[in-house]
């Protein structure tokens, strides 16, 4: 028969898989069995599937607190209740600042006939009539963690880790620390729950700092990278360097333009990478230009000097004079400007 | 329409109650729990008081004719359920808001038989001589229907045949049975030919497969004076029946049964026999309509999760929320009885999205 365990995130999920696998036997089972499939449908949820022997136990993070019932309601009731899907059901929630009993009316009332006996920490058989009109019995405990005081499974974890003496050190200094700055981190640290999590998130920083910068792929996503300017200027830059792709004929062209810009320029451009592409960029965009107006350059019908390999000869010509808006003068095109060269294209 | 029914004993089934049946009905579960015996009871109180019906009911799954099938006797004692001592039907329904009931009960005893005083055709295919023994049974049929309450006698022995049993002319409610290899023994495009509008059906049926078909015929063979069935094509001409594959077959017998069950009951037995899976959305789409068109319930056993999901596809649950033509029965039997969860389509549709749900156990 299966089994079933509900908590709160992907965080206690990964513990209590952890717990199970060191220390209750259980193993991991990719998919589970195909007649329960169940799918995650929001993005902080997860499910994990193991298995010990015959028998299977499924781990859920049902994203958040709030969504106990909203996730049970929603595939486990009707799988229960369709074809007795499970025999063993446990319910692992934090007590944050509630009371015990407290948080067993609340899982008492949301939670149909099979919580309708309930003690915190305690097995009870439950019974419900299934689709058939069969009585089935279903067993039942709610864990609410931590055990003597108030908190989260984050409290567990990092009173846990304060068993070793240094350990403990790093954990008072975090949590002191964290608890110093929250006023001024009011827009990120609003609550006690979320204090918690950045306690012990300084505590593992700490502990493990390029374990913890792994988290940054993930990170990515939440920040609003468009809003900040440094980081917009570094965006163009790849855009242009795409078009460098896309304007690029010959592999070399870029190679040999980008010497030319770093080595030949009067002056040069310094150690300054961010201008020297820019003018990179310029260039061939220019020697673009160049070849549309003039064929004869296109064609290598003029004569030049073979500073480029893999450019037309004639262009050298040509890219010497747009050279001229690396000092800043402007693009110089039989003396025009560049509104007048698009001006000439149409 | 059948609303509700309940089987105190019927084959194996013993004590199941089926209710908020709907225009399709999809009657699933592990084998041997008792689909095609459902199906059989249905077709009991389609006309409870006629022995003629019992007995097609009873013969319906030994249709072999050689001298080694099943005797009446033994297929007639077979409907009854497995119990030590009693022999008693007993299958009640409300159909079209009206109480219908068949209760078939009596007492099984040994007789002796003597040829020289009985018609020799008892013994056509027997050459023993002299006084013999035989099983009889001895009840009757207590029937409820039309708010008439009645009882025919029932008398057979080993020896009894269905030949020459009067086949009466009232029934509670039209009724239509396709066995799973109905498409294999029947003959029915002469039934077809026969009706005009039948016909019609058929062939828009048959299209589904093979729009170029256009007609159905019968003509005599060029060899011998037998008819024979054809269909008639577009490019290929008349093309005799039997070179199209069984699919096509059993589409006929399909729409064929659709218009003969007009505003009764269809019963289907293993709805997938025949047909490839990639003909499901059409078949179906076109046995649901059908129905609904001439004002047919119904009842389809499946083994295949396919034809589960075929059918439940013709309701495009995603785009719309406001009907639901389609329950969902599962039969189980555990510890001697029989139980039945009702679903309602979009339910089951539902839950095979979330969570995969195998419907069928």
């Amino acid at each position: 028969m299966n089994r079933v365990i509900l908590c709160e995130g992907k965080t206690d999920a990964i513990l209590l898989s952890y717990y199970l696998k060191k220390i209750a036997g259980w193993y991991p089972d990719k998919r589970g069995p195909k007649e329960l499939a169940f799918k995650t449908r929001e993005k902080n949820e997860s499910i994990y599937w193991y298995k010990k022997a015959d028998e299977l136990l499924m781990i859920c993070g049902v994203g958040g607190k709030e969504n106990f019932q909203k996730f049970f309601s929603r595939d486990i009731e009707k799988a229960i209740y369709a074809v007795n899907a499970f025999s063993r059901i446990v319910i692992i929630i934090d007590r944050d600042n509630r009371s015990i009993e407290d948080i067993e009316c609340s899982i008492q009332r949301g939670f149909g006939p099979f919580f309708s006996s309930i003690k915190n920490r305690e097995w009870k058989t439950n019974t419900y009539n299934d689709k058939f009109g069969i009585e089935q019995m279903l067993e039942s405990m709610l864990l609410i963690i931590p055990i003597h005081q108030q908190g989260a499974l984050e409290t567990v974890m990092l009173s846990a880790i304060s068993e070793n003496p240094y350990d403990a050190k790093i954990v008072n200094h975090c949590g002191s620390f964290v608890k110093q700055i929250r006023p001024d981190a009011a827009d990120y640290i609003s609550t006690d729950r979320l204090e918690l999590k950045a306690h012990l998130s300084t505590v593992w920083a700490i502990q493990s700092p390029e374990k913890v910068f792994d988290f940054i792929n993930d990170q990515i996503d939440a920040v609003a990278w468009e809003n900040m300017k440094r980081f917009v200027s570094v965006l163009e830059l790849l855009n242009q360097f795409n078009r460098l792709m896309v304007l690029n004929r010959q592999p070399a062209m870029v190679g040999a333009a980008s010497e030319f810009v770093h080595e030949a320029l009067p002056g040069g451009v310094g150690d300054d990478r961010e201008i020297g592409d820019q003018c990179v960029e310029q260039l061939i965009h220019d020697i673009a230009f160049a070849e549309r107006l003039f064929p004869e350059i296109r064609e290598g019908r003029l004569g030049g000097d073979a500073r480029l390999p893999g450019v037309a000869p004639g262009l050298v010509v040509e890219i010497e004079r747009a050279a001229g808006i690396f000092d800043g003068v402007g693009h110089q095109l039989r003396g025009g400007d560049r509104r007048a060269e698009e001006q000439m294209l149409k | 329409m059948i609303q509700s029914f309940h089987i105190d004993g019927f084959r194996g089934i013993h004590n199941l109650t089926v209710d908020n049946l709907n225009s399709v009905n999809l009657i699933v579960g592990d084998n041997n729990c008792g689909k095609t015996s459902v199906l059989e009871a249905l077709q009991l109180l389609s006309a409870p008081s006629q022995i003629s019906n019992l007995f097609r009911v009873a013969r319906s799954r030994d249709f072999i004719l050689t001298s080694g099938g099943v005797s009446l006797y033994e297929n007639v004692m077979c409907l009854f359920p497995h119990t030590e001592s009693r022999y008693e039907i007993g299958i009640h329904a409300i159909i079209n808001d009206r109480q219908v009931d068949c209760c078939i009960h009596g007492e099984e005893s040994r007789i002796m038989i003597v040829p020289e005083e009985t018609s020799g055709e008892i013994f056509q295919h027997s050459v023993m001589l002299g006084e013999t023994e035989a099983d009889q049974f001895i009840g009757s049929i207590d029937y409820v229907y039309a708010n008439r309450r009645g009882s025919t006698p029932l008398h057979l022995n080993t020896f009894s045949k269905a030949s020459g049993v009067t086949i009466g002319k009232s029934s509670v409610i039209r009724m239509a049975y396709i066995s799973p290899s109905e498409h294999l023994r029947s003959n029915i495009v002469s039934q077809i030919v026969r009706n005009d509008e039948y016909k019609e059906i058929c062939i828009a049926a048959l299209q589904l497969f093979d729009p170029d078909i256009i007609d159905i015929l019968q003509m005599k063979s060029t060899v011998g004076i037998r008819v024979v069935d054809y269909l008639k094509h577009r490019t290929l001409g008349s093309m005799p029946l039997s070179t199209f594959g069984d699919g096509v077959k059993k589409v006929l017998v399909l729409a064929n049964a659709i218009a003969r069950s007009a505003n009764g009951v269809l019963l289907i037995d293993e709805v997938e026999t025949a047909i490839h899976k990639k003909y499901y959305d059409d078949i179906f789409r076109f046995i649901v309509k059908a129905c609904r068109t001439f004002h047919v319930q119904v009842f389809i056993t499946t083994h295949s999760i396919e034809a589960v999901d075929g059918l439940l596809a013709t309701q495009d649950y995603h785009q719309q929320t406001m009907s639901d033509d389609i329950s969902v029965i599962t039969i189980k039997k555990e510890n001697r009885k029989s139980y039945s969860r009702i679903l309602s389509g979009r339910e089951v549709a539902e839950n095979r999205e979330s969570f995969g749900f195998e419907v069928r156990l």
